[in-house]
């Protein structure tokens, strides 16, 4: 018998589940998810939070000052793992809270929630190194092929972790795609973890980062127009100041990793929405090195025990 | 996992000399990974900090940037003083454990061009020493070699490469040693400072720059450094080295890419970029192709950060000044 509450309290303490418990989390957590459409629509108000990448310390200080959870409605935009130092215990907590407080807490799937990203950008070493077999890492994977793409709020703004594609010009389009898969290397589940807004371009363009696109304002006006929504809300691009607002107030970033990668020096912000959408961005900075991991610290990077942030030197 | 920061037992120059290593696990890396051919990239990494070298995808293509920045810098002097049917000579400044002069040693030789390497003498023996640990290697880079202990000295029997054991501070009694070891200061000269004059400080980077300029007529200086201090990422930048025990006291002196410029003012043609600039212009997109397919990369905005930090600095006189035309 899972006891949630006596997982989350452990987990805010920074310790880790165990294996069989991180296994009985996922599976249930699927069946959960498995539920949930590709679209959730949900309803103010909500604090939504932008990247986290295994920042463990800083999704704390969210909860400090965003109210915990489910005081606080949260929805999560994505990129839970991967780059910081603690991406177990973040997506191990998020997990549980999501199965504990399903109405409260929405997690969407980013780029980073992927077989094939976690094993370059750390969640896999980091796996490795704190449970010593790939299983775990197996069940956060196989749990991230469930997790939903897109989340609308009180039926006017769409939420996802990249952006738009060239093949989704409506909600239902975005409704039939299977997603219970690893994300494709391309097509329109890629486009939607993968794309970035870019104000240079009015239509699609090629994306620097080899998948996904870039689109301008002629995109978002369109599928605003069509989808009756009236703002895009993403995450998925460092913001150094924790946010941005794009398009003459269309497309928003939210950014919630400070001081990314230890090396950014960024602030970080969570969008507190209410109501008749009234829109507050509560900005944050990284905790003072006394409060949380510090690279000499933390016992290790993602995944290397010797690691401090990488210059060139 | 010691409790101590490493650097807490180190002098500051042995931390400088640490950065070596740093670098050359990273060389590794970009190596392993694909970006680069490099048959002598491992012997100077133990094995078993081998079997941990991957570094994230941003360290692998920017090791590749900086290394493509000094290998292009190379061919095209190999080729200005072919052209010009004279012999040449390379002084490296704070090489290490690099290896372009293993991976160059033939064009060197058929170009006619001397390679000088300079660094502290701890990292001259280090690299001797990672060198004979593998006799097949150093039988075929330095046959019939000789080694000087005292001196810290160490030439191949046809003198095309020399390693010479001293201090960029002193740089008057480094002079010396390389006129002792046959360096003409009227051959046309490549000097190559790869992430090194940053760590030295700047009236000692002044002197040995102004020597450049007057006593070697026909020279070109290629220069890779820090830059930007005083912005988040920079200021970041500084307290995670300083961290580490590692000081930049040049980036104060010279933090921006146009303080570079003005650094190298007195030299004909000077160019200075960030490496932003000098991937966008100089990588080429085949290249960059290639590069896009070896591993997922998604620190777009990081790479963009951390190429705003680094310059790039190209200066030349007398002869090898057209070589600024590919810059």
């Amino acid at each position: 018998m899972l006891d949630l509450d006596a997982c989350i309290s452990r987990l805010l303490q920074r310790q880790l589940l165990a294996e069989v418990v991180v296994r009985d989390v996922c599976a249930k957590l699927k069946e959960a998810l498995l539920k949930e459409s590709n679209i959730q629509h949900i309803s103010t108000p909500v604090t939504v939070v932008g990247d986290v990448h295994g920042q463990f310390y800083d999704v704390l200080e969210i909860f400090k000052i965003g109210g915990h959870c489910p005081d606080t409605n949260y929805l999560f935009l994505g990129d839970y793992v991967d780059r910081g130092y603690y991406s177990v215990e973040t997506i191990s907590l998020l997990a549980c809270l999501k199965l504990r407080y399903p109405n409260r807490i929405w997690l969407l799937r980013g780029n980073h929630e992927s077989r094939a990203v976690t094993q370059t950008y750390g969640f896999y070493t980091e796996c490795m190194r704190k449970y010593n077999s790939a299983n775990v890492w197996r069940y956060f994977t196989d749990m991230f092929d469930f997790l939903t793409l897109s989340v609308v709020i009180d039926n006017v703004i769409f939420c996802v972790h990249g952006g738009l594609s060239p093949s989704l010009h409506t909600l239902d389009q975005i409704r039939v795609i299977d997603r219970f898969k690893e994300i494709p290397h391309d097509g329109p589940m890629a486009d939607l973890v993968w794309s970035d807004p870019d104000n240079a371009i009015s239509d699609f363009g090629i994306s620097p980062r080899g998948a996904g696109y870039t689109f301008g304002v002629n995109v978002v006006e369109k599928f605003l127009y069509l989808n009756d929504c009236r703002h895009i809300l993403r995450a998925h691009q460092l913001c150094m100041e924790g946010y941005q607002v794009l398009f003459d107030d269309l497309v928003t970033t939210v950014w919630s990793a400070p001081n990314y990668c230890y090396r950014c020096g960024n602030m970080a912000s969570i969008l507190e929405i209410s109501p008749a959408i009234d829109r507050f961005f509560n900005v944050f900075g990284a905790a003072p090195d006394t409060d949380r991991e510090t690279p000499s610290t933390a016992g290790g990077g993602a995944g290397d025990p010797a690691s401090t942030p990488d210059y060139f030197l | 996992m010691s409790s101590h920061p490493p650097h807490l037992h180190a002098s500051p120059d042995d931390v400088v000399r640490g950065t070596d290593d740093v670098a050359a696990l990273s060389r590794l890396s970009a190596v392993q990974v694909g970006y680069m051919t490099d048959v002598y990239a491992s012997i100077f990494v133990s094995s078993s900090a081998a079997h941990a070298a991957r570094r994230p995808p941003l360290i692998n293509r920017g090791t590749y940037a900086r290394i493509h920045a000094f290998d292009r810098a190379l061919e095209l002097f190999i080729a200005r003083v072919t052209k010009d049917c004279v012999p040449g000579q390379v002084l490296s400044l704070g090489a290490g454990t690099d290896t372009r002069w293993m991976r160059y040693k033939d064009q060197l030789a058929a170009a006619n061009v001397r390679y000088f390497e300079v660094d502290f003498p701890e990292t001259v023996m280090h690299k001797i020493s990672c060198l004979r640990r593998h006799r097949k290697v150093y039988a075929e880079l330095l046959p019939g070699a000789t080694f000087d202990g005292k001196q810290t000295t160490a030439a191949t029997a046809d003198g095309r490469y020399t390693l010479l054991g001293g201090d960029l501070r002193a740089w008057p009694a480094v002079v010396e040693r390389l006129s002792a070891c046959g360096f003409d200061t009227t051959q046309p000269t490549l000097v190559m400072a790869e992430c090194v004059l940053v760590y030295v400080d700047p009236p000692a980077v002044t002197t040995l720059l102004s020597w450049i300029h007057a006593q070697l007529p026909s020279a070109a200086v290629v220069s890779y450094d820090h830059i930007v201090p005083d912005d988040a990422f920079g200021q970041m930048m500084l307290h995670n080295l300083s961290e580490q025990g590692i000081e930049l006291p040049g980036i104060h002196a010279v933090p921006t890419v146009d303080a570079h410029r003005a650094q190298l003012s007195e030299f004909a043609r000077v160019e200075t970029m960030d490496m932003n600039e000098y991937w966008a212009k100089h990588v080429p997109d085949e290249e960059k192709a290639r590069i896009a397919k070896l591993e997922i990369f998604d620190e777009i905005e990081e790479w963009m950060l951390m190429g705003r930090h680094y310059c790039l600095s190209v200066a030349a006189q007398g002869s090898l000044a057209p070589l600024l035309d590919q810059f």
